[in-house]
């Protein structure tokens, strides 16, 4: 699993490198990993990029979902080799514009990646400050959808931070 | 009882207004390089992540004067080579940077090119336009080609805002996207909604009925 290796890669990162008070990967939240998602499926917690922790969307700003979790977009550790790995759960975004800050890659060549019998894939969703990435995902469903962006932020490719009281 | 959902705090109460901005300018002049935030407060370095994804266009929230306002910003990467750059880029861009390389005098002698090109298709003459003299620490190391007062002069006589940064030093970076942005808020010609100025929206018959039944406040 890329949370695995994504820990792996920032466990093995410099310790004077340390996460942001509050700032947690899932497999750290506070609470368990269920806590990153409110009542009504929305996130609880902020989410922001596991690197530089540039704020990529606010609480309630996308809706947990297990749709599209055989998906699988390149790792973004290096010590994967760019292997491909699926999330345990996505976060679904209405509208480009719920993002606070994020990036979207070029197009990708339309017969490249297959994404899943649900969805074509059609650009990685990046960090806006540091360009890490993939952290999800846009495509278009493939029956049904009609023109309607499908935007997805892989659940266990961001880091969550606890609510401030 | 569980806590009411936390969609309150996910609107955009706080953001003023949003707004379309280009970068454009030849390759190899770090336009990509401005959109990225320069910090060694990073989890992750260089080396342990995969190869960086060319960006093609992004969502910031920048603050100005204590005010929120969310950018779309455009950039060219891959696109000007062909120079099909088509109208809908264009389309209802409030804000235009314009870079070029400070060490290389070509990407400056082009920027007319690049003005010519944002005069056919920009949808408004009121578009707000910077030139970006970046890799201005190439002063450093002496491999400047265009004085920064060559810059200046250019810029003034195509009436534009001008600034010099350094995407490697980060300097003047975020001053050069928060003068866009401020110079944009006190155009409001140039945002509030008007049929004319409308962004994201194709020019038909819909749009037409769809603006005359806003309100015009």
């Amino acid at each position: 699993m890329d949370q695995a290796k994504l820990a792996a890669a920032l466990a093995a990162a410099s310790s004077a490198r340390r996460p942001a008070e509050g700032v947690h990967l899932l497999q750290d939240v506070p609470g368990g990993p269920d806590a990153v998602a409110a009542v009504d499926g929305g996130n609880a917690l902020a989410i922001r990029c596991p690197s530089c922790r540039s704020l990529v969307l606010r609480p309630g700003a996308a809706v947990k979902s297990l749709e599209h979790t055989a998906l699988a977009l390149p790792s973004i550790s290096r010590a994967d080799g760019g292997a491909a790995t699926p999330a345990p759960f996505v976060w679904s975004v209405a509208d480009m514009m719920r993002f606070e800050n994020i990036g979207f890659s070029k197009p990708l060549p339309g017969d490249s990646l297959g994404g899943d019998a649900g969805l074509q894939i059609e650009r990685y969703l990046a960090c806006a400050d540091c360009d890490l990435g993939p952290l999800g995902c846009s495509g278009h469903l493939a029956a049904g959808g009609g023109a309607a962006k499908t935007l997805l932020i892989f659940g266990d490719r961001v880091a969550y931070e606890a609510a401030r009281t | 009882m569980a806590q009411p959902p936390a969609a309150a705090s996910s609107d955009s109460r706080d953001i003023e207004a949003t707004f379309k901005l280009l970068l454009i300018g030849d390759s190899g002049t770090g336009k990509s390089s401005l959109l990225l935030r320069f910090t060694d407060d990073m989890w992750l370095q260089p080396d342990e992540v995969s190869a960086t994804i060319g960006v093609d266009f992004k969502v910031k929230v920048v603050e100005v004067n204590s005010k929120k306002y969310k950018l779309t910003i455009w950039d060219t990467a891959g696109q000007e080579r062909f120079r099909t750059l088509t109208s809908s880029y264009y389309r209802g861009a409030q804000g235009v940077i314009l870079v070029y390389d400070v060490s290389n005098r070509s990407s400056f002698e082009h920027l007319q090119t690049w003005f010519n090109e944002l005069d056919t298709y920009s949808s408004s003459g009121l578009v707000v336009k910077m030139i970006v003299g970046n890799k201005s620490d190439k002063d450093v190391s002496g491999g400047r080609e265009v004085p920064r007062k060559e810059g200046e002069a250019f810029a003034k006589s195509m009436g534009t805002l001008f600034i010099e940064t350094s995407a490697k030093t980060t300097y003047g970076v975020r001053d050069a996207f928060a003068e866009v942005v401020h110079k944009i808020v006190e155009t409001p010609a140039l945002w509030q909604r008007s049929p004319a100025q409308r962004s994201n929206v194709s020019l038909n018959a819909e749009s037409a009925s769809d603006s005359s039944s806003m309100c015009a406040c």
